[in-house]
């Protein structure tokens, strides 16, 4: 018998394909998720995100390949899945005659939660005070947090969330990004999709790049960036003259010796790129 | 399918739906018929009517005993003509069901145990009316001559494959008869427009989503039948309590609506699963009318192919059992077959829904 106690690596994606008639969304695509991992799925809009995510949420059919959640074949043990994971999706799909409070009981009774934790969970996401007002009635951002605070009705082993900040004001933003790393820090692990790469910077573990189906791309944010900026530092000097200096070449080396020997420096950049950068290479256009 | 998963969705239905004003407009307004046809219609049976002209050549009391032998089973209006001729001409003009020329020295003639000549002129298609009045000249002659009938006469009805609409209101009436409709009207517009636009408005909402991340869609469909079951029992018991209809035969009236009721149940989630909640105002509506007007339609006099039309339409079945239930008598025989018809309907539905799930990505 496996042990699905806590597997080491959480999610286990084989293969994966998903076609529509001609068209491939996703297109023989393989990765693994580590427990605690925050996982981030990049690319432009039909690149094969959310595609990959209703596969791995048992919300559309897998074409080929295989993936495991949590230990368990996702074709074969579904069932045993589901009350595992839980998802933030694209919509704000709430019952919006229904209060905040009702919606979270419905879902906490759904999945034999205690009701206890429909409170505390309004309490993480900063809804108590609302929570006995009718969802419609809500803004786009109270909407977004009723959403999270749903998804971890069930306490997940594993949490996919697609553009979990999308429409948030910067505050709502930052306060859910808080939420998923002290969720990642529990053991959670986080499979998300954004179009906010300094999010996918901020949050993610590691990224993978989808483009037209497949993974271009798979590494930590900072060996991306890494492989996919330069090597230079631009310096300003005391004269408000602006030089680049490589960092590989001994004589520019020797040179910014002497400058910060003399005191002309005032500041140093480094040229490293940024996951934009990063996205714009390898799928050739911006978001 | 997980029972408590089950009860959990319809509690939230419940809670949910009800606040929907379409899904309280499709329990309200056939409620609201219902009573206003309670309101509007006496709670008397319906008599058939016949107009009988007669012209005599003296005093007679027979047009006052022929008013009171019929006076529990035809409404009579009695009209005078001068001479045999416009008794012939008003019954062949059809404005008189039924002719009397009496002549003179009729009531002494029979009171004298002679047996003098009473002319009766009907017409060639005798109206229930004219039939029911010529019926009762027998005893009305036999009464104005003194005599007791010979035996006590006993009429029942054989059964038939036809009804005719008069017979049906004198056993039912017009209150019980359009209250019955209102029923079939407030089922079909539960299970037809309520039940699947609570379904299409959880895909519209794509709260269907995070309902599948926990429960499988035919748990979240069969949640829905569920609904509208709940729905129709304690609506329709309502409508019957306020208009004081109660049926006699219940267990038969039960199960007549209770097999519409899933049978359009199961049509109602398909349409759920196809169409949008707005879209549904539409479709739900057409798909309505071939559901509710034949209840209004059973027992009225209509060409045979449309009949046969009718019969195989699971709410005229349901009406069927709910009028021979509500008078106590089998107005409708072979109810044997409208359990069939109505059984049918239910499995195609239900088939129908069931290869739509499987089609389903989910």
């Amino acid at each position: 018998m496996v042990d699905v106690a806590q597997p080491e690596q959480v999610i286990v994606v084989e293969h994966l394909s998903k076609h529509f008639g001609g068209l491939r969304a996703v297109d023989d695509i393989s990765f693994t998720v580590d427990r605690g991992e925050i996982f981030g799925l990049l690319g432009h809009n039909g690149a094969g995100k959310t595609t990959t995510i209703r596969m791995l949420t048992g919300r559309a059919r897998l074409t080929s390949g295989s993936a495991t959640l949590a230990g368990y074949d996702l074709t074969t043990h579904l069932d045993r899945i589901k009350p595992l994971m839980n998802v933030v999706g694209e919509d704000q799909n709430l019952y919006e005659r229904l209060s905040g409070y009702d919606n979270m009981r419905f879902f906490a009774d759904l999945y034999g939660a205690p009701a206890s934790r429909v409170n505390t969970l309004l309490d993480l996401v900063g809804l108590r005070e609302v929570a006995k007002r009718q969802v419609k009635k809500y803004s786009s951002g109270m909407k977004q947090r009723l959403l999270v605070a749903r998804a971890l009705i069930n306490s997940p082993r594993i949490l996919f969330l697609d553009e979990p900040t999308h429409g948030l004001d910067p505050a709502a933003a930052r306060d859910v990004r808080q939420i998923l790393k002290q969720l990642s820090q529990d053991g959670t692990t986080i499979c998300l999709t954004t179009h906010y790469m300094e999010e996918a910077d901020e949050l993610c573990h590691r990224v993978a790049f989808l483009s037209q189906g497949k993974i271009v791309a798979l590494d930590t944010p900072r060996e991306l960036k890494l492989r996919q900026g330069r090597r230079t530092a631009r310096v300003l000097l005391r004269s408000r003259e602006e030089r680049t200096v490589s960092l590989d070449d001994p004589v520019d080396a020797r040179q910014l010796d002497a400058w910060m020997a003399a005191g002309d420096v005032l500041s140093i950049h480094s040229q490293e790129g940024t996951l934009a950068d990063v996205f714009i290479a390898l799928a050739g256009r911006p978001l | 399918m997980r029972i408590q998963t089950l009860l959990t969705i319809l509690r939230k239905d419940l809670r949910d739906a009800i606040r929907d004003s379409r899904v309280v407009i499709a329990i309200l307004v056939p409620l609201g018929v219902g009573v206003l046809y309670y309101a509007i219609f006496p709670d008397v049976a319906v008599l058939p009517s016949a107009t009988v002209v007669y012209t005599a050549a003296d005093t007679t009391t027979l047009p006052r005993v022929l008013t009171s032998v019929t006076a529990n089973t035809v409404h009579l209006t009695l009209k005078t003509v001068a001479t045999p001729a416009d008794v012939r001409q008003d019954v062949a003009n059809k404005t008189a069901d039924l002719g009397l020329v009496i002549p003179a020295g009729f009531d002494s003639a029979l009171q004298q145990g002679k047996t003098p000549a009473l002319v009766i002129v009907r017409p060639a298609s005798p109206s229930t009316g004219s039939s029911y009045t010529l019926a009762a000249m027998d005893q009305v002659l036999r009464q104005m001559a003194g005599q007791q009938p010979p035996a006590m006469m006993q009429v029942e009805t054989a059964p038939s494959s036809q009804v005719g609409f008069e017979a049906l209101l004198m056993d039912i009436g017009l209150r019980r008869y359009f209250v019955l409709a209102s029923v079939v009207m407030l089922v079909g517009m539960i299970t037809m427009l309520a039940v699947p636009i609570v379904l299409a408005e959880e895909r519209e909402k794509k709260t269907l989503e995070a309902l599948i991340m926990i429960a499988s869609y035919p748990e979240v469909v069969a949640a829905k039948a569920l609904l509208g079951v709940v729905y129709v029992a304690i609506a329709v018991p309502l409508l019957l309590m306020v208009t004081r209809v109660f049926p006699g035969q219940l267990l038969s009236f039960v199960a007549g609506f209770g097999l519409l009721s899933i049978g359009l149940i199961g049509f109602g989630l398909l349409l759920g699963s196809l169409f949008s909640a707005n879209q549904l105002n539409t479709w739900g509506s057409i798909f309505l009318v071939p559901i509710i007007l034949p209840a209004f339609f059973i027992g009225i006099p209509i060409p045979s192919a449309v009949e046969q039309l009718l019969l195989l339409i699971p709410s005229t079945h349901a009406m069927r059992l709910a009028v021979n239930s509500v008078t106590g008598t089998a107005i409708f025989p072979n109810a044997w077959l409208s359990y069939v018809v109505l059984v049918a309907w239910a499995a195609i539905a239900y088939a129908l829904l069931l290869w739509r799930l499987s089609r389903r990505e989910d």
